[in-house]
């Protein structure tokens, strides 16, 4: 579940494909223009909601659910599809609207006009990629990338994830700052600083923001205290057992010892059970 | 860019909403007898769809663009084979959030 809602919340508000962490200026402020990956957003929409998409600026820049559109992606059946000098242009219908795609040919891209005449047909369903844009008032898509579809549950997929990313970004985020609270919890709590609150800690035991469990956690603390870097060894897994299994299950701290040595935490010292910690 | 026809997505229950208006229902193929074929709607309702002379409906589950004739026949305008893999629990969720939970992205 956590995870889910990890890696769609990244696609629209985060890093753009991946679940990256947010970038150092994330922290110092909401400067209006923001540039790198904030700005790179792939929204999935509905053809309903790029109509209503509103555009206060004058240029090219519409908001849907109050959040600039950078890139989008739909999903919908070919309606109609037309051949120009310098574009094919297709007509794609979700059956919430219709809307005009673009794709411009380039002049080189002669032989593959007609390979994508025959692989986009009328009748067939396709997701595209691209930008809005608007001329003499009527909004269309620029694509750069149009795929058939061969799951059809990818309809559905797309679907749902409009709404999702609709109640994610009205409903879902603090108050004021939208994208960057949305990958707050869940990527980029930085070292030291409290997970945003606008997700609950829920019932998994992961409630420090630092991605580690309880048994993780306080394990790795006590690699970290003074005592365990004093000496030339560091500590052995049966002290750590000895302090916690009050706490935990034997296995949970063997595994979360593991753990600490995978994450790159603590190292092995004198032999396989002793460990002490990378952070000194 | 155009929403004034649109075809909102549907399952047994809502199809009675849209009599006389265009619809897209997602469903299994039960059987084609003649130019009727009998479709199970997401919400397991048995749909009637008037099938266009000559379409051919080969695949087990099938999207059908068409006109509400009563609460229980479609008249096809259009179809898309949606293959043998669908899982129509999860469409019928999609159709329910659609209307009734965030129509102002659909309707």
């Amino acid at each position: 579940m956590y995870s889910g809602y990890d890696a769609g919340a990244s696609q629209f508000a985060g890093g753009g494909f991946m679940p990256s962490p947010a970038p150092a200026g994330d922290t110092t402020g909401q400067s209006p223009k923001k540039f790198g990956s904030q700005s790179q957003t792939l929204r999935a929409v509905t053809v309903k909601q790029l109509l209503e998409g509103t555009n206060n600026t004058g240029d090219d820049q519409y908001k849907v659910d109050g959040v600039e559109l950078q890139n989008i992606t739909l999903v919908g059946k070919l309606v109609d599809v037309k051949q120009f000098e310098t574009n094919l242009t297709y007509i794609l219908d979700d059956g919430t609207g219709k809307v005009e795609i673009k794709f411009w040919l380039d002049n080189d891209e002669g032989d593959q006009v007609q390979q994508r005449l025959q692989q986009y047909r009328v009748g067939m369903y396709v997701r595209a990629h691209g930008h809005v844009r608007s001329f003499q008032n009527q909004k269309s898509v620029v694509a750069f990338n149009l795929r058939a579809i061969t799951d059809y549950n990818e309809v559905t997929y797309h679907l749902l994830q409009c709404v999702f990313q609709h109640v994610h970004l009205t409903k879902g985020a603090s108050s004021g700052r939208p994208p960057a609270a949305a990958a707050g919890p869940t990527t980029a709590a930085p070292a030291g600083q409290p997970a945003a609150a606008s997700v609950p800690a829920t019932n998994n035991n992961m409630a420090g923001g630092d991605g580690m469990s309880n048994v993780q956690r306080d394990a790795c603390a006590l690699f970290n205290s003074p005592d365990a870097n004093a000496s030339e060894s560091g500590i052995s897994l049966e002290q750590v057992i000895g302090s916690l299994n009050s706490k935990y299950p034997v296995t949970d701290i063997r595994a979360a010892v593991d753990f600490l040595v995978n994450e790159g935490h603590i190292y092995t010292t004198v032999d396989d059970v002793h460990f002490k910690s990378t952070a000194f | 860019m155009d929403t004034s026809d649109p075809a909102p997505r549907v399952n047994f229950e809502l199809l009675q909403r849209y009599i006389g208006k265009k619809v897209r229902l997602v469903g299994k193929v039960m059987g084609l007898d003649g130019d009727l074929l009998t479709v199970k709607a997401a919400d397991q309702g048995l749909v009637y769809v008037k099938v266009l002379p000559g379409a051919g409906h080969a695949s087990e589950y099938v999207e059908i663009d068409g006109i509400v004739e009563s609460p229980n026949t479609v008249q096809e305008q259009q179809h898309v084979e949606f293959g043998s893999n669908f899982d129509l629990n999860s469409y019928n969720e999609l159709c329910k959030l659609a209307h009734f939970d965030y129509p102002a992205l659909f309707l």
